[in-house]
């Protein structure tokens, strides 16, 4: 049984199908926590002790750091699976990342900036975790350049697929940034040494939120996947099936 | 169960609302804004493959008569 897995997970049609049937789970389990998280965030929670209701970003900006790491890892990974085993697939999830994640990291950005203004005083500081975060953005940026500079989608797939494998040596680096230097951002809240810093009523909503998130990831990632698949498989017989369905 | 007093209190989030609320609006535009362009990219793939699929039969049917 061990390798049959990977292999269905290699088959276009059966991942197109396979991607259709699983997207509104995700669609609708995502929208119901994101909602939730939201009334839970912006409402119920209390507000800080320090910050008042201004921690409030807290719920929002979280959430999009973390998909901007998770996916540019998921990006990595796949792209790295796609030229080790010359996968389509694979190369089809790495492409289907890149724009989700590139939005996300602008949301992480700017949300950070209007949650630094208030706290910090200032919008923007040249800090290992802000610097480490704006690369990611551009590494990001890079990568769908790279990919739209050519015009034959598997080469594009390989030479954007190594980017994105280099590229992610800065997803530890933004990870740890705070950890390693003397950042002005704050360390991580959710889990300091096992430990959480913040109260069931203002952690739960933002673990909820977190939730919400990858799902969305989830969701949004298999209906570009789909259309991903499809660019790469034109001319294959089961195409007929599901584009006149 | 809120810490708020009133709607008012509420939008007003502490004197923090010109940073919390633009934070809420772009995250939440930027999901909306990743399910149009995946909508958007997995129509423009199946008309791609449908005018592919149609151009292919096409010259079939082309080959076929012209034997």
């Amino acid at each position: 049984m061990a390798w049959t897995w990977f292999h269905r997970l290699a088959s276009p049609p059966h991942v197109y199908r396979t991607a259709e049937r699983l997207t509104p789970w995700f669609a609708w389990s995502a929208a119901i926590l994101i909602v939730a998280g939201l009334i839970g965030g912006l409402y119920l929670s209390p507000p800080d002790y320090q910050q008042g209701d201004g921690y409030r970003i807290l719920y929002v900006h979280a959430p999009s750091a973390w998909l901007s790491l998770l996916v540019y890892t998921t990006m990595a990974v796949a792209g790295g699976i796609g030229l080790i085993w010359r996968m389509k697939v694979a190369h089809a999830v790495a492409a289907s990342c890149a724009p989700i994640g590139a939005s996300f990291t602008l949301a992480a950005l700017v949300t950070g900036s209007l949650w630094g203004k208030p706290m910090w005083g200032t919008y923007w500081q040249w800090d290992p975790r802000l610097t480490s975060e704006l690369i990611l953005f551009f590494l990001y940026l890079g990568y769908m350049g790279l990919r739209a500079a050519f015009d034959d989608v598997q080469r594009s797939d390989r030479i954007s697929a190594v980017l994105a494998v280099v590229g992610v040596i800065n997803v530890p680096i933004i990870h740890y940034s705070v950890v390693w230097w003397n950042s002005l951002h704050q360390g991580p809240s959710v889990m300091y040494l096992g430990k959480p810093t913040m109260p069931p009523s203002m952690l739960v909503p933002l673990l909820i939120m977190f939730v919400g998130f990858t799902l969305f990831f989830a969701a949004v990632l298999l209906m570009r996947l789909r259309g991903e698949v499809l660019i790469r498989e034109r001319a294959a017989s089961w195409v007929r099936e599901v584009v006149h369905s | 169960m809120s810490s708020f007093g009133s709607f008012g209190a509420f939008l007003d989030m502490g004197g923090y609302a010109a940073f919390v609320w633009p934070s809420y609006a772009l995250t939440l535009a930027v999901m909306g804004l990743n399910v149009f362009w995946a909508k958007r990219l997995l129509a423009r793939s199946r008309q791609v493959a449908r005018r592919r699929l149609a151009i292919q039969e096409e010259s079939r049917l082309a080959a076929e008569a012209s034997t």
